[in-house]
């Protein structure tokens, strides 16, 4: 019976709760990211994107909202095209994920009316290319295109419009307030047979309706809404799934195209919007393994959907691309760009001033540096103090800290980390200049790499030489 | 496997400088003037004009004033140069002064007219003939690892690296610990990298007792060390391992300077290469490894005869020609591979160019300068791969980094960082 004592047995000393590590700063756990990275998946606040400082970014909100924003997008000479350059070299860690990632909240809030001052219905999406070459030609970066799409909520949202729209057409006395309590109650309900049986308002009726929008009168046959509803038992709605499955079996290439470009848009015009914006991040995963001759093909591909082609979209540029580049890009893909005529109507570089459909993103200033490290600290502070209460650290050292990470963003928060653990390690209460010259002096950093020596491929001169 | 040495090594007697364009500066001078003063005015100026000495790549002010130390030291170098170009008979001292021999004359003409990798090929065969240390050095590496082709490792890790802060080592027994866990890794990398299992306690402790012997670790445990003996202590143990590593684990039966002066000379042939900077996540210290072998014959194109011994057995180089189309694509494709590699983790567009390049070489076997040559051809000429090279340093990598590792030229220019893209 010897070995069943193991479940009576306590350990010898009982775990004690100690304090927090980060108590002593008033802080509840460190507020700044060990690796960061955005990873809008993540439920770890501080790699989300949900702690963020929108003024350390106001110059380029403001060229973003002057030139594409606050821009009528029904005005078919609206820019179609823009870039979002990093100033640097070594271009990561400045913040460019994080900013288009507020960019889409701010813009999917409320369609995109508040951000266009009411001029514009819209919504927005990301793209983001698979690494290693994955995402090499347009057809694939289209699927990667029509997931992000699917992945938003926005044609639930639009299918509640059309039907909303659809429903007081058909009965100018239906009240809404009576019906729904909310947003996701409106959504949820307009997207439910149930609802529609229950509140009896005839299904039937309300989607042939929806089919007379002007816009929607030149979809083919086999599109989702155009499938005349059956008269069956249990009847159906039409829903996002609907979309996907449709998509998922259409042929590649041409079908697909059209779908996205020109069937898809007029489905969003006929419930009111008037254009979409397409972050692409790290667009460079695209070019850095497409030879020449693909980056044409894939510039002149874009050139035909967003300007000149048959579709839809070329005729009224519903969707905007912005590209999130960094410096030695434009390069990658000057050539290509020329030779297609992108380069003509979006150009990628350019002397003098920065032209309009450019976003330039420098480094950040000491200001902004406070910014940043104030607002991740608010987050996660116990007790309310101060708005600009940056403490355990001082004045000096998150200068020090700035300067030493060269005022890159992801830098800087990587840093004010690492020095944070070591003051929680080592019971300091102050984090000053000293400390931070210590941190920056212990460690030379160099790239980590993959394959150590160990296992890396070599010739064997021995059995070379044979 | 390389024939057992017949000849009669003698890597001990080497000089003390490791630059072989030491030979040349000093050949120059002698070229110039006859009286020793004289030649060593000169040699300082011309050692000044080639950036000789410890910081290659850091610019030296002009009117740097050489302190009475310095000079010493810079008389030290030049003693041990003349002492060496004497025995290859490069020189000779004669009554009314120092003059060239026809053999001295020739090797300038090799740097001047067929460049400084002539010249060094030129002295390896003066050097190899006289002490025949290279050959011993090939054999060592190839006899103890095979398994990788006589790579040899020389680990060095700092309480750093092994995640002990330098500011909670105070007393012996913390030293201790630190020596414990160095005794692990140090296991550890045997078996990883030699294919061999051994246990280090024993000369751990006679490292430990050692250094209580000459007051340097408190015998007792919790007694403070003097901190201003930490360096010391640390290059203690250091030597005491690469020691350890060089004669007992590799067989070598010379000092570990000589081995060292040999090694970084047969760097700058393409003997053999040396790094304390191969990019591995998990190793700290030097490599080194053979970029030649030791036969009667070869069948490859790739390798060349480089000197003959009395034994008739052959030193080859690996000396791969840029003309044949497959060292070509080998090339390419290595280079691309490394970047991709380095990239991986770097997040960024443009990596350290010097980490591709021990990368690179490492796979091909090929001498640095080759490395540099290839890429300069690959830079130019239209391939299946485009490449971008700049001078900015990656803002992660401090000053101290570029200061010690060699850049790479191309174009007349150094080059720091590299970008590949598919053409």
């Amino acid at each position: 019976m010897g070995s069943l004592d193991k479940y009576l047995k306590k350990a010898k000393t009982e775990s004690v709760v100690g304090e927090g590590r980060f108590e002593k700063f008033n802080l509840k756990e460190n507020p700044f990211p060990s690796s960061p990275f955005i990873n809008p998946h993540s439920t770890d606040a501080r790699i989300n994107g949900e702690i963020y400082e929108p003024s350390i970014r106001e110059k380029e909100y403001q060229k973003l909202q002057e030139n594409f924003l606050e821009v009528s997008q029904s005005n078919p000479n609206h820019l179609r095209l823009g870039y979002i350059e990093d100033t640097s070299y070594i271009g990561r860690g400045n913040g460019k994920s994080a900013f288009i990632l507020d960019m889409q909240k701010r813009i999917n809030q409320d369609f995109g009316l508040n951000v266009s001052n009411q001029l514009n219905k819209s919504f927005a999406v990301t793209v983001v290319p698979e690494p290693s070459g994955k995402t090499k030609t347009f057809e694939r970066f289209v699927d990667l295109l029509a997931n992000s799409i699917f992945r938003s909520d926005i044609v639930e949202d639009v299918l509640t419009s059309l039907r909303l729209e659809a429903i007081l057409n058909i009965d100018e006395t239906f009240d809404i307030q009576q019906h729904f309590v909310d947003e996701n109650d409106l959504v949820r309900k307009l997207n439910s047979v149930d609802w529609f049986s229950k509140a009896d308002v005839n299904l039937r009726q309300v989607s042939q309706k929806v089919l007379q929008n002007k816009n929607l009168q030149g979809l083919p046959n086999d599109f989702p809404l155009s499938s005349s509803p059956t008269i069956t038992l249990f009847p159906t709605i039409v829903s996002k799934s609907d979309f996907i499955e449709y998509y998922k079996n259409l042929k590649r290439g041409k079908p697909k195209y059209e779908f996205i470009f020109s069937h898809l848009v007029d489905l969003f015009l006929a419930a009111g919007f008037n254009g979409a914006y397409v972050f692409i991040d790290d667009f460079e995963r695209i070019p850095d393994f497409q030879s020449e001759r693909q980056k044409r093909d894939f510039a002149v591909e874009i050139r035909s959907c967003l300007f000149d082609g048959l579709y839809t979209n070329a005729k009224i540029g519903f969707y905007t691309f912005v590209l999130v580049l960094h410096a030695g890009i434009p390069r990658l893909i000057q050539t290509a760009w020329d030779q297609s005529g992108l380069g003509h109507r979006a150009p990628i570089s350019y002397k003098g001033g920065t032209p309009k459909h450019v976003i330039r993103f420098e480094k950040i200033t000491l200001e902004h540096a406070f910014a940043l490290l104030c607002k991740h600290l608010k987050a996660y502070r116990i007790t309310n103090t101060e708005a600009d209460d940056i403490s355990p650290f001082t004045k000096g050292a998150i200068s020090k800290i700035a300067e030493s990470s060269e005022f890159n963003a992801s830098k800087i928060l990587k840093m004010a980390y690492e020095t944070l653990e070591r003051a929680a390690d080592k019971s300091i209460s102050e984090i000053d200049v000293d400390l931070i010259a210590q941190e920056d002096a212990a460690g030379i950093t160099e790239e980590k790499q993959t394959d150590g020596i160990h296992d890396a491929p070599t010739k064997n001169l021995m059995q070379e030489s044979e | 496997m390389p024939g057992k040495m017949s000849v009669d090594a003698r890597p001990h007697s080497v000089k003390k400088f490791y630059f072989l364009e030491y030979f040349y500066v000093l050949l120059k001078s002698v070229q110039s003037y006859s009286s020793n003063q004289k030649i060593f005015k000169q040699f300082l100026a011309l050692k000044q004009e080639h950036q000789l000495g410890l910081s290659k790549y850091k610019k030296l002010t002009v009117d740097d004033p050489a302190s009475p130390k310095r000079m010493g030291k810079y008389k030290y170098t030049f003693d041990q140069v003349m002492a060496e170009a004497v025995e290859y008979r490069l020189v000779s001292v004669q009554v009314l002064g120092t003059v060239l021999t026809s053999l001295g004359k020739k090797a300038i003409n090799k740097y001047e007219n067929e460049g400084p990798s002539s010249f060094n090929q030129f002295l390896f065969t003066l050097m190899e003939e006289k002490y025949s240390a290279f050959h011993y050095i090939l054999d060592v590496c190839y006899e103890a690892n095979p398994e990788k082709s006589g790579l040899l490792i020389f680990p060095i890790y700092s309480a750093h690296r092994l995640g002990i802060e330098r500011s909670s080592i105070k007393t012996s027994s913390d030293l201790r610990i630190y020596f414990h866990q160095l005794k692990i890794q140090l296991e550890k990398d045997i078996d990883r990298y030699l294919g061999k299992t051994v246990n280090l306690t024993e000369k751990n402790d006679a490292l430990v007792n050692r250094l209580i012997s000459v007051d340097l670790l408190p015998q007792n445990d919790s007694q403070l060390f003097n901190p201003k003996n930490y360096n010391v202590i640390l290059k203690r143990v250091r030597d005491f391992w690469l020691k350890y590593f060089l004669q007992d684990l590799y067989n070598y039966q010379f000092s570990l300077n000589s081995f060292d002066i040999w090694a970084y000379r047969g760097k700058q042939i393409g003997v053999l290469h040396i790094t304390e900077f191969y990019p591995d996540p998990d190793f700290s210290g030097r490599i080194v490894y053979p970029l030649s072998v030791i036969k009667h014959s070869v069948k490859s194109k790739n390798f060349h005869s480089l000197f003959s011994y009395s034994d008739h057995w052959k030193i080859y180089l690996h000396q791969p020609s840029w003309e044949d189309e497959v060292n070509r694509e080998d090339f390419l494709k290595s280079l691309h591979q490394a970047y991709l590699d380095v990239r991986r983790y770097a997040r960024s567009y443009f990596v350290n160019l010097a980490s591709i390049r021990e990368k690179v070489c490492y796979t091909l076997k090929i001498p640095e300068y080759l490395f540099d040559q290839f890429l300069e051809r690959a830079y130019h000429e239209k391939f299946k791969i485009r490449i971008s090279l700049e001078v900015d340093k990656l803002p992660e990598e401090t000053n101290a980094i570029y200061l010690r590792r060699t850049p790479v030229m191309i174009d007349g220019k150094y080059r720091n960082i590299i970008a590949i893209d598919l053409a």
